[in-house]
């Protein structure tokens, strides 16, 4: 969805601490206290206790995070969505077999043999008797509570024990 | 099932539970069911257009072996805070009670700090879909574009 990638440089900023000059390093600092002076923050009012001989600028380019990584700094900040987009702009930066396009890339769907039926019964139970199994796994064929545990593991061990109908629904009742 | 201006709009439908079984609220919900690949029987999964992730419930993906694999890792704003966990790819089927079941392999985050259930999330997942709902009947619409 277009509209977001003004976030990317957050991320960006993040994996290239030398791109801060920018919005939050020394030069900002340099800036602030400029300001604070009711100055502008020309070459004179530049401050750095560094060598001011030497220009600033950004790393070099080799230091620059890639899109891969880019990609995996705003999956790390939750930007899922971000970073979709910027693996669809990516195109072939991001190799084929990279784990991020394997995870982020366009979702497969095709259609399904699967077979389901009418759950109303089952859900008509879980409207009425949930209450009674706060904190249970439960099994149900209908209106009937087939099985119910504490733990997934013990009822699907249950559940294989159990010659059934059809298959149960199966609810964790949190 | 659905018909738009004379082509096929969706493929299924099923019934959905309106509310949350333990924590019924005012407001309306939309448990629809679904398979997971590898588990018996079918489940219960929250269609929610407002989530970001889809996620799986903690003890699903654990059943799976789907904790602690070598996954990126990922951060969920929730109302509780912050929850660290791993992006996997996932396939889940949506089941028709009527027509056809669809398969969607999606991006879900997993966490052991995750206690809540299994939610259907917009990105990845229903932003694939075409869904629809029939509130008064409690139906569920979905099918895939083309």
């Amino acid at each position: 969805m277009a509209g977001r990638p003004s976030r990317l440089p957050v991320a960006c900023a993040r994996a290239c601490p030398s791109a801060r000059t920018s919005n939050g390093g020394p030069l900002r600092s340099a800036f602030e206290r400029g300001a604070r002076r009711n100055e502008l923050p020309d070459e004179r009012n530049v401050s750095y206790n560094g060598d001011m001989s030497a220009p600033l600028h950004l790393r070099p380019r080799e230091e620059q995070p890639d899109v891969e990584q880019q990609i995996r700094l705003l999956v790390e900040e939750g930007q899922i969505r971000e970073a979709q987009e910027l693996l669809k702009s990516a195109g072939d930066q991001v190799p084929a077999g990279s784990k991020m396009r394997k995870i982020l890339g366009p979702s497969r769907v095709r259609k399904s043999a699967v077979k389901g039926v009418d759950r109303s019964a089952e859900f008509h139970w879980l409207k009425t008797k949930a209450q009674e199994y706060p904190g249970k796994w439960v099994a149900l064929v209908g209106e009937n509570l087939v099985a119910s545990s504490d733990t997934l593991k013990e009822l699907l061990a249950h559940l294989s024990e159990l010659r059934l109908d059809r298959d149960p629904l199966i609810h964790h009742l949190i | 099932m659905l018909i738009l201006d004379g082509e096929p709009f969706t493929s299924g439908r099923s019934r959905f539970l309106d509310q949350n079984p333990r924590f019924p609220e005012p407001g309306a919900k939309v448990f629809v069911q679904v398979k997971l690949t590898g588990l018996a029987g079918t489940w219960i999964a929250q269609v929610d257009t407002g989530a970001a992730y889809s996620i799986l419930e903690v003890g699903v993906a654990t059943t799976l072996g789907l904790l602690g694999l070598k996954e990126p890792w990922t951060r969920l704003s929730t109302r509780l805070g912050a929850l660290n966990g791993q992006l996997i790819r996932l396939p889940i089927t949506l089941v028709a009670d009527d027509g056809e079941s669809l398969e969607v392999e999606a991006p879900f985050f997993v966490s052991p700090d995750w206690r809540g259930g299994t939610f259907l999330g917009y990105t990845g997942l229903l932003d694939r879909l075409r869904i629809a709902l029939d509130s008064p009947a409690n139906f569920f619409y979905f099918g895939s574009e083309g």
